[in-house]
């Protein structure tokens, strides 16, 4: 069962290598292939793969933020039910002003997707008009909370209050490994 | 028998009837918002009965005398606990189940949870765990109860005569402030 996913896999790497520009390919986890693409030829390449090789199902859309080399990652998981393999497809888009169009003609699910990525990391989807939409967080006007250079303790520290803790303050284990000494404490 | 001596503190003998019934007859709103609710189908079942102390579940706040807060409370979901709250007809309980309540628990440093439930609702009991076993509410209950008994479970008073500061705590919070102004 496995050499036959390894099989078509592999097929399906050739043919890509030979007709798209620029593509990076790997063969992950014995059922998924890991793609990086330009983010000019990505709708070519999931109208390809949704049409001629049967890769129907939007499994999960995802991202990642690198600061350092300035850009966001922009994460696509396809399946296929033929043969029970995966299509990750990632894309890399400017961090300053992180742009891309929608995809919601094509999977009516990437609508809610995209919805929580505005608000979450901040990029805007051309041709879905609901972003902006309020969604996990409301009345929120910081900057986006799933970057990498926002602060949650910053953010805590002045905006919430902790309660105080005890005036003498021990440390629990030396608390508990005097109770283990004493007359009724806890047992070995 | 010294567990059916009425202990109550007020002297008028309706009064006394009241809370000696109140006590021993409480319902609870199913209000779910935590982790912590999956800890509530074991202690009304079978094994560690609850209904054996006449506790039992209601459906709706209009018709329950103890409000659970089960667990961590992000800022969306304070709102609509508040609404429930103000909507129960005193008196009214609350018990804070859990260590989110009391200091923030596991999401101390979220910037989206509260970190004190006292500063927004009165709390009258307090249970500690993550989360804590059906024995530790049911004993928590008994507790309750006792209290009503004598008198010192007044949480509900307390809301109501320091309105302005808890108002003032929740407008702090909660960004999208729609509520109706509330006096009483």
């Amino acid at each position: 069962m496995e050499d036959i996913k390894i099989k078509e896999l592999n097929r399906l790497k050739e043919i890509l290598i030979d007709n798209f520009k620029n593509v990076e390919i790997d063969v992950l986890d014995k059922e998924s292939l890991k793609i990086k693409i330009e983010k000019d030829s990505l709708i070519l390449l999931i109208n390809y793969l949704l049409n001629q090789e049967n890769y129907i199902h939007l499994s999960m859309m995802s991202y990642v933020d690198w600061p350092e080399k300035k850009k966001i990652e922009l994460i696509y998981i396809l399946h296929s039910y033929e043969n029970g393999t995966n299509t990750i497809i990632s894309i890399f888009l400017d961090r300053e002003k992180p742009e891309f169009v929608t995809l919601k003609n094509i999977f009516a699910q990437a609508e809610t997707y995209e919805i929580e990525f505005n608000e979450m990391i901040g990029i805007d989807f051309k041709g879905n008009n609901r972003m902006g939409e309020e969604f996990l967080l409301e009345g929120w006007d910081g900057p986006p909370p799933m970057r990498r250079d926002f602060d949650t303790l910053d953010y805590v520290n002045d905006n919430y209050e902790f309660r105080a803790g005890r005036e003498d303050a021990i440390d629990v284990r030396e608390f508990i490994k005097n109770m283990k000494h004493e007359k009724g404490g806890l047992d070995d | 028998m010294e567990e059916n001596k009425i202990k109550t503190k007020s002297k008028n003998p309706f009064l006394m009837i009241d809370e000696w019934a109140r006590a021993r007859s409480l319902w609870l709103l199913m209000f779910c918002t935590g982790c912590g609710a999956i800890e509530l189908p074991p202690t009304m079942t079978s094994r560690y009965d609850m209904e054996r102390f006449g506790i039992g579940p209601a459906a709706t706040p209009r018709q329950a005398d103890i409000l659970l807060i089960t667990g961590y409370l992000a800022t969306k979901t304070l709102k609509r606990v508040i609404r429930a709250y103000e909507q129960m007809q005193s008196p009214k309980y609350v018990i804070g189940f859990g260590s989110c309540t009391i200091n923030g628990g596991m999401y101390w440093d979220s910037y989206n949870t509260i970190k004190r439930l006292d500063m927004y609702i009165p709390v009258d009991i307090w249970i500690s765990g993550c989360m804590p076993r059906p024995e530790a509410v049911i004993k928590s209950l008994n507790h309750l109860s006792e209290m009503i008994d004598e008198g010192r479970a007044d949480g509900w008073k307390k809301y109501q005569e320091n309105l302005k500061w808890y108002k003032a705590n929740q407008k702090k919070v909660i960004n999208n402030w729609d509520l109706p102004e509330y006096s009483y």
